[in-house]
């Protein structure tokens, strides 16, 4: 059985920070038969280059397919003070970019002399200077990179990433990311302001695809209804609703990552003048709703002034979550502002505080499967669901979110003749357990 | 009883002709036409027209579903940088659109095309024969949507089919923000506007003869109202019921728009026959084609009644005088009658020229209208502007510009002009062209600010 052949274009990137090169290494069939992908090739890969410190980038077989949500890119590293390396699961378009510059993993290690940008683009990797980047605001970076050149997807260290601040939080585009574990912070201590991914191949994946995705998308749309975006990422994830205040006057907009049929992110933008005063006063200031965890830990700091505080740690590229507790609650908005901004220069070195009740065991900033009012019974399947996910190159919250899609439907989308199905089954089964003993051990 | 199928099955040739010298009689067989036959038939009844592919940005979550089957379908493999259509995602506005071909009635691309690749099929479909294409790109650079797109990979150019009518990106939409439709015009306005003008024509000329200047019915009295303000400047005298008598008209036009001049008038409905037969090769001149020259012709009117002491215009009016044409006494009048034909050949330059540039009954009606409660408007975000320009082309009076269309702009519609026919909303296959109210800020598919 050779399932494999189409769903990868079995290229490695390894880019050294230190020398500035770019090579492409070729990704052995038998590695990929015995991790398959996402996750567990990632845990291999790192492995294999533990002494350097890497950061792998990796995709799953999945990825950048018609399966439904086939957005995934897994960041794993060692963050600092740890022992054993996490996953961050990256989403929007980052991981079919990937796929789409004929790279299946990257790996990255060594540190840069000067703040640096990694472009990817056609199966190549060049480094570009960074110095435009850095200390630069989020939306600020964002315009800069799109005038100076076309790319599809982003990652990026932000501001505080690029000033080493433990609180810091890695970005896609302007979506923020799932960052919980200091992604950013590894980014920024080696001088990579960024990664640009511009994809412009294409894999082979199946020929009857497409209409397995319809009949997929039929029955998410009959199961789960219509999807609010990120209120339906709070409902369903077990958090209070948080009210029609914060959301009054509001323009909303529910946006999706890469193929995703039951989208949880919502573009928003609101009017400043209730939290500024002079010319700004006028504006109308965008953020984009995708981490619970940080957005629900603000609102019980400040509600009052939640979406502009929301905003500015995106600005600032700091993780909400972890900076809530550093907030006082009487303080005015502006007064919170500059508070927000000291962080950025005090340089903490402490690791945030992490809250486990609501974030996921080891899927770095993920929601917990196992939040309160969840069976227990239900929460270890979901939990089963989530890492296969991340294995398969799936966005795993989809599968929380959306409970009438399983993983065996996944399977359907993995190459193989008679038989197939079985050996992946048991194969995905496998592989998820072991991820999910070797990250909860840590 | 039940027919035996075996009986049936036997029937011979010579039986079904009437047997050997008999007279042949023709069975539903013979009437029914061959299968070639019948699509050559419905091809002339029905010439099969593509539909449209509409984009409704405030759907659109930014998935890429569509890049992804489109590119599938160009290149077989799930390549979204090889589709024919692109999505380019704004994150910071919030906004995506949707970049693809418009099948435009006059393509761009076709005629800067240098090997002629590109070809208009008779179903309208705007096709690149892959034969005879160099890919030069020029098609790319003439394209005013940017429509034609180069694949990175194989450096080929793609632009959309319509997937040969069942577009698989309106097909895999999970928010339906892309949907093939086979138009949203009305299409009925039209049949109901020729049924009115036509029943109004009847009535108005043959049965309520002479009616139109002045006609009452008990306490109920209707007049024309340029009529009404010739008789008050040629009197010298103001007359209520004359005044209240004219209001009918006027409070229709406040709340219609010209719906009078578009849907009753009877010479209004002259010159449209006549501009279904009078070939306009002659353009106006320049003293003509001046749009303020009816209020001039108003003026006039009035002015001529005060001097003279009779409602001047009233004896030339082609609206009255084919109103009062029917009959003995009305068609011996004879000279009069000849100012009809005289005002229809107009049509030789433009549509309605008549009522474009001289009608004094219209230019009331048109500082009537600027008061109106009613507009019409075209959609900036729906409209396709360049590629479609029907609105332009149906437009009786002139007034949508598209020469700003096929800039991209959303034109602005004089309702002074409009003649309320409403044959651009009953055109628009986009549903672009709608009535708002007045007061109503923003077109349609415009998003809040």
């Amino acid at each position: 059985m050779s399932p494999y052949k189409c769903y990868y274009s079995h290229n490695v990137g390894l880019a050294d920070l230190t020398e500035k090169t770019f090579r492409i290494l070729p990704l052995s069939r038998e590695s990929v038969r015995e991790h398959l992908g996402g996750a567990t090739l990632n845990t291999h890969l790192f492995r294999q280059y533990e002494e350097k410190d890497p950061l792998i980038l990796g995709t799953g077989p999945l990825t950048g397919s018609f399966a439904p949500a086939s957005c995934l890119l897994v960041a794993t590293f060692k963050p600092a003070g740890d022992s054993k390396p996490v996953h961050v699961p990256l989403t929007l378009r980052t991981g079919p970019e990937m796929k789409f510059c004929r790279l299946d993993f990257l790996v990255l290690y060594g540190r840069s002399s000067s703040p640096a940008l990694l472009k990817i683009r056609s199966g190549d990797g060049n480094f570009a200077d960074g110095a435009a980047v850095h200390g630069k605001n989020l939306t600020e970076a964002h315009r800069f990179l799109i005038q100076a050149g076309e790319y599809r997807s982003s990652l990026l260290a932000g501001r505080a990433g690029g000033l080493g601040v433990a609180r810091a939080a890695a970005q896609v585009g302007l979506s923020g990311s799932w960052d919980k574990a200091g992604l950013a912070l590894w980014m920024g201590q080696r001088n990579l302001e960024g990664i640009l991914f511009q994809g412009t191949d294409g894999l082979f994946f199946g020929e009857d695809h497409e209409t397995l995705s319809l009949e997929l998308g039929k029955r998410i749309r009959l199961k789960e209804g219509k999807s609010e975006g990120f209120r339906t990422l709070l409902k369903k994830t077990g958090w209070d609703d948080p009210g029609r205040e914060v959301f009054r006057g509001t323009g909303q907009k529910v946006m999706a990552c890469y193929h995703c049929l039951f989208p949880c992110m919502t573009w928003l933008s609101f009017s400043n003048r209730h939290f500024v005063s002079g010319r700004e006063k006028t504006q109308r200031e965008v953020l984009w709703l995708t981490d619970p965890a940080g957005f629900m830990a603000l609102k019980e700091k400040r509600p009052a002034d939640i979406l502009p505080l929301f905003r500015a740690c995106r600005e600032f590229g700091l993780d909400p979550r972890s900076v809530a507790p550093a907030l006082d609650e009487g303080n005015p908005y502006s007064d919170t502002l500059v508070r927000l901004e000291n962080l950025l220069l005090e340089n903490h070195r402490e690791s945030p505080p992490v809250q486990e009740e609501v974030s996921h065991p080891f899927l770095s900033g993920m929601p917990s499967p196992a939040f309160p009012g969840m069976e227990e019974k239900r929460a270890a399947l979901a939990e089963k669901k989530m890492a296969a996910a991340m294995v398969l190159g799936i966005c795993p919250l989809f599968l929380l979110l959306a409970p009438s899609v399983d993983v065996s439907d996944y399977l359907k989308f993995l190459p193989g003749e008679k038989g197939a199905a079985d050996f992946y089954r048991e194969k995905v089964e496998n592989l998820s357990e072991r991820l999910i003993r070797e990250n909860l051990a840590s | 009883m039940e027919p035996d199928p075996a009986k049936a099955k036997t029937i011979s040739p010579e039986r079904r002709t009437g047997g050997e010298g008999g007279t042949p009689f023709l069975s539903l067989e013979d009437l029914r036409p061959s299968p070639r036959a019948r699509k050559r038939l419905m091809d002339r009844l029905m010439p099969r027209r593509h539909g449209y592919l509409l984009f409704d940005p405030s759907r659109c979550t930014g998935c890429g579903t569509c890049e992804m089957v489109c590119g599938k379908r160009n290149v077989s493999l799930v390549a979204p940088a090889s589709a024919s259509l692109k999505v380019l995602r704004n994150e910071e506005s919030g906004k995506n659109f949707a970049l693809y071909c418009q099948h435009c009635r006059k393509p761009l691309c076709l005629e800067a095309c240098p090997t002629r690749a590109i070809a208009r099929g008779e179903d309208g479909i705007v096709r690149i024969e892959k034969l005879f294409c160099v890919e030069c790109g020029i098609c790319t650079m003439a394209c005013p949507e940017a429509a034609p797109l180069r694949d990175p990979r194989t450096k080929g150019i793609h632009k959309c089919d319509l997937c040969e009518g069942d577009p698989l990106c309106a097909r895999h939409c999970p928010e339906e923000a892309l949907t093939y439709t086979r138009g949203k015009a009305f299409r009925w306005i039209k049949g109901l506007r020729w049924t009115v003008q036509a029943a109004s024509f009847l009535l108005l000329v043959f049965i309520l003869i002479g009616t139109f200047c002045f006609f009452k019915a008990g306490v109920v009295s209707l007049s024309c109202p340029t009529g009404t303000l010739q008789n008050i400047a040629s009197t010298k005298t103001i007359v209520l019921t004359g005044i209240f008598s004219a209001l009918a008209l006027i409070l229709l036009t406040v709340l219609a728009g010209r719906l009078f001049c578009g849907w009753i008038c009877p010479f209004g409905f002259l010159l449209d026959l006549a501009g279904k037969v009078i070939p306009r090769k002659i353009a106006p001149p320049r003293w003509m084609a001046n749009r303020l020259n009816k209020y001039g012709v108003l003026a006039g009117a009035v002015g001529g009644s005060f001097a003279l002491g009779y409602q001047a215009f009233c004896t030339v009016c082609p609206i009255g005088t084919l109103c009062r044409s029917y009959g003995v006494q009305g068609f011996f009048r004879g000279a009069e009658l000849a100012v009809v034909p005289a005002l229809a050949a107009l049509e030789v330059t433009e549509r309605r020229s008549w009522c474009r540039y001289f009608c004094p009954v219209g230019a009331l009606l048109a500082l009537v209208a600027s008061l109106g409660l009613i507009k019409i408007v075209i959609g900036a975000k729906k409209c396709k502007k360049f590629s479609c320009i029907q609105c332009a082309e149906v437009c009786p009076v002139g007034i949508i510009d598209g020469n700003i269309l096929r800039e991209g702009v959303s034109p602005k519609i004089p309702m002074t002009e409009c003649i309320s026919c409403f044959r651009c909303i009953d055109r628009c296959p986009y549903g672009a062209a709608k009535i708002r109210f007045r007061w109503q800020r923003g077109v349609p598919g415009e998003e809040k600010p």
